[in-house]
């Protein structure tokens, strides 16, 4: 019988600070029920790291949902579950390896690193836009416009369009990221209209790279580039660019915004990555492990087994919790303190592990190592300003503004 | 099976059985070795399991695909004649014996 008081994770005391709860839950009920939400929740590096390669725990976790699903709530939900039912991100092989196969060719062609340049002006010019604006807002005006125009560009779709993507995304991540609070009731119908926005203006961005193919994305995967001749039809092409477009857009703000607050409140790292950008690949992962943006993987129970003397059955959900894991004092010396000169083996596991790690892990990574020594060498004494509150969502560590001063 | 010897830049050896059909990296993570990741889990995408062949064993290797090659291009440490991703070594009698040596950094 678990000694820890079970606690609600949507709740405000641990939407803004969970740590102390994990640590507890890792020494004492380390496979923890959590009644609140209806979900077991892994704590532990080890365990979590092994759960993603856990065959009894399953990814295809939207259609079982569809198949429990009130018939009164079909109507509201069942169109969005699925659309959202077709991602990779909820499948299991071996439909899962095909898609992520013709995704992972598609996305290696997009060269990433080279890339860097690229993301180097489009950082510089948001940044002459903000000093320049006088604006605080850091969210909207670099945090959010950076991963859009990146996606956007590797979409094959106009710049100007990325106002239209963070709409969208935005929309779309109340149900992906399970939000709670005001947003809950309203999350689903929202969501579907942004889906249904979204797969109208893929649609004709499709239909224009079908006619006059370039080297994004979208032209690669309708050019089914696979060396067994396999590729995507209509519907799994749609599915796949609205998961990229979204995936590659919402986290990335996050781990930019989040990184700015760490380095905010620990002044002396701050002070250290300023003065010597060359730390900034460290930097980059002790983000990930400190505060990341992805706080939650979800997994479904398909088969009845025994987790530490926990009977875990087939149906349940199980919460593959990366925010606690990559505070475990078990695998990271200190946990709790934020260096960003740490060591970067054990890695976290802020993008996950396996068949499911995060597609986008390394154009994240070099997004942020290229915008963060640029933020903090031409905004001068940035500092964050009031307080910063996070938005309570199940699977996001996401902050619910971003003001920042300097000068 | 294939006695494979991993070195550390620090230096520092380990020596495994890796089974034959199991990739190098794969080897190596079962073993908590230090000095390769696998975030990906083997499907070429992260780079963190990059090695270098001791070039003498070089001649038993398939060459890298073409999406090898790619990857092979966003490794932490500099690209060198002899990097592979260890993902992409399999385990076989032909491998018996092979050194790699672990970079600096793989991130």
């Amino acid at each position: 019988m678990s000694t820890v008081t079970d606690q609600d994770l949507l709740s405000p005391e641990l939407t803004e600070d969970p740590f102390a709860y994990f640590a507890r839950l890792r020494a004492e009920d380390h496979v923890h029920w959590a009644e609140a939400n209806k979900a077991w929740l892994l704590t532990r590096y080890d365990d979590v790291v092994a759960a993603y390669a856990d065959p009894r725990l399953s990814s295809d976790r939207v259609r079982p949902l569809l198949g429990v699903l009130p018939p009164e709530r079909r109507a509201e939900y069942g169109p969005m579950l699925e659309t959202i039912g077709h991602w990779m991100v909820v499948t299991d092989p071996p439909a899962h390896t095909r898609l992520r196969k013709l995704a992972n060719h598609a996305f290696r062609q997009q060269r990433v690193n080279a890339m860097g340049a690229w993301i180097g002006e489009l950082v510089d010019d948001l940044l002459d836009d903000f000093t320049a604006s006088g604006s605080d807002d850091f969210l909207n005006r670099i945090a959010y416009p950076l991963p859009a125009a990146v996606i956007a560009r590797m979409m094959g779709a106009p710049l100007q369009d990325r106002d239209k993507f963070q709409h969208w995304s935005d929309e779309l991540a109340l149900v992906a990221f399970s939000a709670g609070g005001e947003d809950r009731a309203s999350r689903y119908t929202r969501a579907l209209a942004g889906v249904r926005e979204l797969q109208e203006y893929l649609a004709q961005l499709i239909d224009r790279r079908r006619r006059e193919p370039g080297e994004d994305m979208i032209s690669l995967l309708l050019a089914g580039a696979d060396e067994s001749g396999d590729h995507l039809d209509d519907a799994e092409l749609m599915a796949l660019c609205s998961l990229i477009l979204f995936a590659g857009h919402e986290t990335t703000t996050n781990l930019l915004c989040n990184a700015l607050v760490a380095l905010d409140r620990h002044p002396a790292e701050l002070a250290r990555l300023r003065d010597d950008p060359s730390l900034v690949n460290r930097a980059v992962e002790e983000v990930l492990r400190y505060e990341g943006p992805i706080k939650i993987i979800i997994r479904w129970v398909v088969e009845d087994h025994d987790r530490d003397g926990r009977t875990v059955k087939a149906g349940d959900r199980v919460f593959l919790v990366q925010q606690s894991a990559n505070r475990d004092a078990g695998t990271f010396g200190d946990p709790d303190r934020f260096d960003i000169g740490r060591p970067t083996q054990p890695l976290h596991v802020g993008f996950g592990r396996g068949i499911h790690a995060c597609l986008g892990a390394q154009l994240a990574r070099i997004e942020a190592r290229v915008a963060l020594p640029k933020i903090l060498g031409r905004l001068g004494g940035v500092r964050v300003l009031g307080d910063v509150t996070w938005r309570p969502n199940i699977a996001s560590r996401a902050v619910t503004g971003l003001r920042v001063g300097h000068g | 099976m294939a006695e494979v010897t991993y070195i550390r830049a620090d230096g520092e050896r380990r020596t495994l059985d890796v089974p034959d059909g199991t990739s190098l990296m794969i080897g190596a993570v079962s073993h908590q070795l230090d000095g390769i990741v696998g975030e990906c889990g083997g499907q070429m995408m992260c780079a963190t399991c990059h090695v270098y062949v001791e070039p003498r064993f070089l001649g038993r290797l398939a060459a890298p695909s073409d999406d090898e090659d790619a990857m092979l291009d966003t490794t932490a440490c500099q690209r060198q004649p002899n990097s592979r991703l260890s993902c992409q070594l399999i385990a076989s009698g032909a491998l018996d014996g092979i050194v790699v040596h672990t970079p600096e950094a793989q991130l």
